[in-house]
């Protein structure tokens, strides 16, 4: 069929239909350049949300491990702070009481167990220390102490001893006491057994952050102290060889004590740099994850700028050429 | 008697002049309006005893390109089609949110397993462990509003099929009633053209709900039938019946007898398959998205709510509980049996054991949920357990992804992706309908009236008229001449 003719509304449909599409594209641009994110991610991810939901979790786990990376660095941090503060005092005791030789020290012997019994009440204090509202000795028992009242367990210790001859009747007893289900666990210690569960810091790193107090290391560190501060409560009294014996002892013990907590601290510090790999990984994927999304859902504001103003262009076109037309009519040229 | 012959055809050319004229006047009238058929006239030679005796009107014709109508009906009809699926999946694609949304699915997947182990690093934290009930809680609701929506969606479809019927119905009475009334003026031998333009409006509105065939038939009547090749009209109507609900739950399909199709007089009518009798318009599309598309979606979604709670079923996770004993999410407040998991997505919740929210206890997420006394306020390894249980590659037991292990979260960005996917098809299927549909009526536009070629006929109808009224006055004349001899 040839058309003779062209009906009116034939081309102010095609007219009005374009400049509502330029003005949709319009608005939609704007939106986009103002918001900086594309309006139709769908599209932009062409219908396959998988690789974005895959970032947007990563993003979101990897923010979650960074605070419990920063809580375990934390109570690590406290942890060696403890553990050097007890090693030092130990190590200055040693000394001390290694310099006790005979009858003539005795006075030296007196301030240095006092000095030890002070020095095992602080040592308490320091492994019931907590971090954030939580004690970082005492294992899976977070909300108590790790210890009990410092006096009190040298008291229970005092009691357990009963009445022994001789230096070695004292470190037997006291080793004993001290051993894996003696007096020490059963009394003094007042965490879990089970050490505390292993932190997730990172998608598969997982580190034991909390020590207990019933490590072996801290063990013979409290022994060392509570055998030197026996002589102050008054074990031996009766004969002073004895109490220099025991003495000279229990300095030993120090000794061999303070080298047990470095290798403590240095298993500790360990741990901390696992922790400060892991957080430096996850800092480093949460970068590259996030410039990968914004390559995803960004809109581009050159490209989204340079696209407006084409779309500004057109429409200012149409309205011209809508204009042109409608002045084109035979009717305005009769007459 | 040659001069009074002259004198008839000067009329008669008068007055077929003045038809033009109104015709032409008709016709610039209606030069917005949609759907007028342009008037044109037919002029022949009268003939009386074998000689040319002036002009007669033959008829007023529509001048109306039939093949276009009905390309252009078929498009609107495949255009409302194309729609009614894709609104459909734009709404289930904002139900269920898309990844970069916190608030969808996939997102409280996210926060579930990010509150689990900022919760394992700390499990003396009763602000932590809330935060993991909460985000469990806020997952299963998701899920509940998702499943609601669905089956909304099901329910306003059956309500729209209603009322697309009675539509259908009232439009056939109306042709029916316009093709006596046609064929009674035709008979009469009067202007019709008033009538055939009301006839194909009603037409149209039949056309999207059913693709129809207009077929003519004697004294200007028509018959209707539809593209799978149903009778709509043939000298009487059909009634489409259809019996609406007034509610809509998972487990209703047409299939169980909870929800009615159409039938005409008893005999069930098609809308989907090949040449279905009432396929391919808005109609069609009501009943896909009732039996089809939204059951599919909340299928999907019923999977993604199986494997959710099954995967914390595992009685290794929790060494308080034995096995069998319902996990972390709840199907209502019961165990998940296979054979409920029909509607799941909407009953899936919280295990109410440690709810606050409705007398449960909240640290036994730590202790486990079958321990009687507290433990150890440090003891992270059921939290941990379940962050893993939800990243472990389990294969989904039903759904289009069973049979392929996924975390959880995956599980979420792949219902989804291929959410996504199927709307963006559609997307595209509606976009092409819409280019056809409005290719073709711009086609039907042009058909219709130009006013610069009604101002041509009309100079035309003036020289016409004018050049009559001067015979008319000749002949005047000339009867005045033979009158004053």
């Amino acid at each position: 069929m040839t058309l003779t003719s062209i009906g009116d509304l034939a081309q102010n449909f095609q007219l009005r239909r374009d400049t509502a599409r330029v003005n949709s594209d319009l608005s939609r641009l704007a939106n986009e350049l103002s918001s900086g994110l594309k309006s139709d991610i769908g599209a932009a991810v062409g219908g396959d949300y998988r690789a974005l939901a895959g970032l947007e979790r990563s993003l979101e786990t990897l923010d979650a491990y960074g605070v419990a990376a920063a809580e375990a660095a934390l109570a690590t941090e406290a942890s060696q702070n403890v553990l050097q503060r007890i090693g030092d005092g130990v190590g200055a005791l040693a000394n001390s009481l290694l310099l006790v030789q005979g009858l003539p020290d005795s006075q030296l012997l007196d301030t240095s167990t006092r000095d030890a019994r002070s020095q095992f009440a602080a040592a308490v204090a320091g492994l019931n220390s907590s971090v954030a509202g939580r004690s970082i000795f005492a294992g899976q028992n977070f909300q108590g102490p790790a210890l009990d009242d410092a006096e009190t367990t040298l008291g229970n210790l005092f009691a357990a001893i009963g009445t022994p001859a001789t230096a070695n009747d004292v470190l037997t007893a006291v080793d004993a006491w001290f051993s894996p289900g003696g007096g020490f666990e059963a009394t003094a210690y007042l965490g879990s057994g089970a050490p505390a569960t292993p932190v997730r810091v990172a998608d598969g790193i997982e580190v034991a952050a909390l020590r207990q107090a019933t490590d072996p290391e801290i063990v013979e560190a409290l022994k060392g102290l509570a055998t030197a501060a026996l002589l102050d409560f008054g074990v031996l009294s009766g004969t002073p060889d004895e109490r220099i014996a025991l003495g000279r002892a229990a300095g030993e013990r120090m000794l061999t004590a303070q080298d047990g907590l470095i290798d403590l601290q240095s298993e500790i510090g360990v741990v901390q740099e696992r922790i400060s790999r892991a957080q430096a990984r996850n800092l480093a994927e949460q970068s590259s994850y996030d410039i990968a999304r914004s390559d995803i859902v960004s809109a581009d504001p050159y490209e989204t700028a340079t696209r407006l103003q084409s779309a500004e262009a057109q429409l200012r076109t149409l309205y011209v050429v809508t204009g042109r037309l409608s002045g084109l009519s035979l009717v305005n040229y009769l007459r | 008697m040659s001069i009074s012959g002259s004198l008839n055809n000067a009329l008669s050319g008068l007055a077929a002049a003045s038809r033009s004229a109104q015709l032409v006047s008709n016709n610039v009238a209606n030069a917005l309006t949609e759907g007028y058929g342009r008037r044109e006239i037919t002029l022949s030679g009268r003939v009386l005893d074998g000689g040319g005796a002036g002009v007669r009107v033959d008829a007023v014709t529509r001048a109306v390109d039939q093949g276009v109508l009905r390309d252009r009906r078929f498009a609107d009809a495949s255009f409302g089609y194309a729609l009614g699926k894709s609104t459909f999946l734009e709404k289930l694609s904002a139900l269920v949110g898309t990844p970069e949304q916190d608030q969808s699915i996939s997102g409280l997947f996210r926060s579930l397993e990010s509150s689990l182990i900022t919760a394992a690093s700390r499990p003396d934290s009763d602000t932590r462990l809330s935060a993991v009930a909460a985000a469990a809680s806020e997952l299963a609701k998701a899920m509940n509003t998702a499943s609601d929506g669905i089956q909304e969606e099901r329910l306003n479809a059956d309500r729209s099929i209603a009322l697309l019927v009675e539509r259908l119905n009232d439009g056939l009475q109306m042709v029916q009633e316009i093709n006596a009334a046609i064929s009674r003026l035709n008979g009469a031998g009067r202007d019709v053209t008033g009538l055939e333009d009301e006839r194909q409006k009603v037409i149209d509105s039949i056309a999207e709900i059913v693709p129809v065939r207009e077929v003519p038939r004697d004294d200007g009547k028509v018959s209707l039938y539809t593209e799978g090749g149903a009778i709509l009209l043939d000298d009487s109507p059909v009634t489409v019946d259809f019996t609406p609900v007034n509610f809509v739950t998972a487990d209703m399909t047409l299939g169980s007898g909870a929800l009615s199709g159409v039938s005409v007089k008893g005999v069930p009518m098609a809308t989907s398959g090949n040449f279905a009798p009432l396929g391919g318009g808005t109609l069609a599309a009501a009943f896909e998205v009732r039996d089809t598309l939204a059951p599919n979606a909340q299928a999907e979604l019923d999977a993604v709510a199986r494997d959710l709670v099954e995967r914390f079923e595992d009685p290794a996770i929790d060494a308080t509980t034995a096995a069998g004993a319902p996990g972390l999410f709840t199907d209502g407040p019961g165990v998940l049996l296979a054979p409920n998991e029909v509607g799941l997505a909407g009953r899936i919740s919280l295990n109410a054991t440690v709810d606050p929210a409705r007398g449960g206890t909240l640290r036994l997420l730590r202790d486990g949920f079958g321990a009687t006394i507290p433990g150890p306020v440090g003891d992270a390894t059921l939290l941990s357990n379940f962050a893993d249980a939800l990243n472990q590659l389990r294969a989904p037991a039903s759904g289009s992804q069973a049979g392929f292990g996924q975390t959880g979260h995956s599980l979420s960005a792949n219902l989804s992706s291929n959410i996504a996917g199927d709307l963006a098809i559609a997307e595209r299927g509606t976009g092409f309908a819409a280019a056809e549909r409005q290719s073709l009526r711009e086609l039907e536009f042009s058909g219709g009236v130009d006013t610069d070629q009604e101002m041509q006929k009309l100079l035309l109808i003036e020289q016409s008229y004018a050049a009559n009224a001067r015979v008319i006055q000749t002949i005047d004349a000339l009867i005045g001449e033979l009158l004053s001899i």
